[in-house]
């Protein structure tokens, strides 16, 4: 899995792959695929589009192996790139995507053994998927990053490119726009049954 | 920093010492309790052939072996020495035509040069070798560490 060289993550697996082993930088993909993916799902919010731009990312990382600053994580530079390529992506887009976010919020599993997970359960994280899904991609992003990758503040600051000390407030101001859907939407549940 | 920007740390704890007591500790406790789900929620799996189509992709455009940038410095670094060279002749009064001697007199003269050195050390190594080979060494590594630190200052 991750090689720790002088306290650096998949340095020993770049380096290798700096110098052309293919074997070592299909490691390296298969060692960060998910967190990549998963910010590109949360930001674009269609599973193929996510794939594509996901795989982009690591093209462009391997293309550019020769510019990375090994001073700086490996998995954060890759979810930089990711995550630049798809603003690139949203700001063309001139609609968002139709496609129904209830089917990620299926997909999406939760960090606990999904067999002693009960049905209410299954529907709250499906609320939750749906309440973030209505966020803007700032705040999708900064909950996605905190919470469901758990990356400290100074790693999201790096691959969001901001100042480290407004990373609580974005948290905050994401958390109280959710919790407010949430309000809304049991709201409105609750005056239809 | 646009103005759409978040309040830093200092002025969110403006905003929270704003609001009443019970105001404030009722949201609070609504964010912890969004919290614990939102700490329950996982990144989806890629697709299964996903590392399979990334490789692909990589062995259908290797990496190229000089980024573009550096590709258009090296052009511009040999332009600007040929151009200075060229131009170092023609302010000596040589003019464009005697370019070509001018700079054949100089090959001559910078052969002598690297003659004579040459001499001059093999000169210098006769009588001190060891001297010498220790200053060298010395030399070496001592700039090696400081080249190891710069690079290490610069990222």
């Amino acid at each position: 899995m991750m090689a720790a060289e002088e306290g650096a993550p998949y340095l020993a697996e770049v380096r290798r792959a700096r110098r052309g082993d293919s074997d070592a930088f299909a490691q390296l993909v298969r060692s960060i695929q998910r967190p990549v993916y998963g910010i590109c799902l949360r930001l674009l919010r269609s599973d193929a589009e996510a794939a594509e731009v996901a795989q982009e990312a690591f093209l462009r990382a391997y293309q550019n192996l020769h510019r990375y600053d090994e001073a700086r994580p490996f998995d954060l530079w890759v979810m930089a790139i990711a995550r630049n390529l798809c603003l690139d992506l949203l700001r063309r887009r001139s609609r968002m995507s139709t496609e129904d976010v209830s089917e990620h919020a299926n997909l999406l599993p939760s960090g606990e053994a999904s067999l002693e997970q009960t049905a209410i359960e299954k529907q709250e994280r499906k609320s939750l998927e749906e309440a973030m899904s209505t966020l803007s991609a700032d705040d999708r992003e900064v909950l996605a990053l905190y919470y469901v990758q758990r990356r400290t503040t100074k790693e999201i600051a790096e691959v969001m490119d901001v100042a480290p000390g407004t990373i609580m407030a974005r948290l905050f101001r994401a958390r109280e726009k959710l919790r407010k859907v949430m309000t809304a939407a049991a709201g409105t549940e609750s005056r239809g049954a | 920093m646009n103005e759409n920007d978040p309040k830093t740390d200092a002025e969110l704890d403006a905003l929270l010492a704003s609001m009443a007591d019970d105001e404030r500790a009722e949201l609070l406790e609504e964010h912890r309790q969004l919290e614990k789900d939102l700490l329950r929620l996982a990144d989806p799996l890629p697709p299964a052939d996903f590392v399979h189509r990334v490789m692909q992709k990589v062995a259908a455009a290797p990496a190229p072996a000089m980024a573009p940038r550096d590709v258009a410095l090296a052009i511009f670094i040999t332009a600007a020495t040929f151009t200075a060279g060229v131009l170092l002749f023609v302010s000596r009064g040589v003019g464009f035509e005697g370019v070509g001697l001018s700079f054949a007199d100089t090959f001559i003269h910078v052969r002598e040069l690297v003659i004579g050195v040459g001499s001059a050390v093999e000169a210098v190594w006769r009588t001190a070798a060891v001297p010498v080979a220790i200053g060298l060494t010395a030399m070496l590594v001592s700039s090696m560490v400081a080249l190891k630190r710069l690079g290490k200052v610069a990222a």
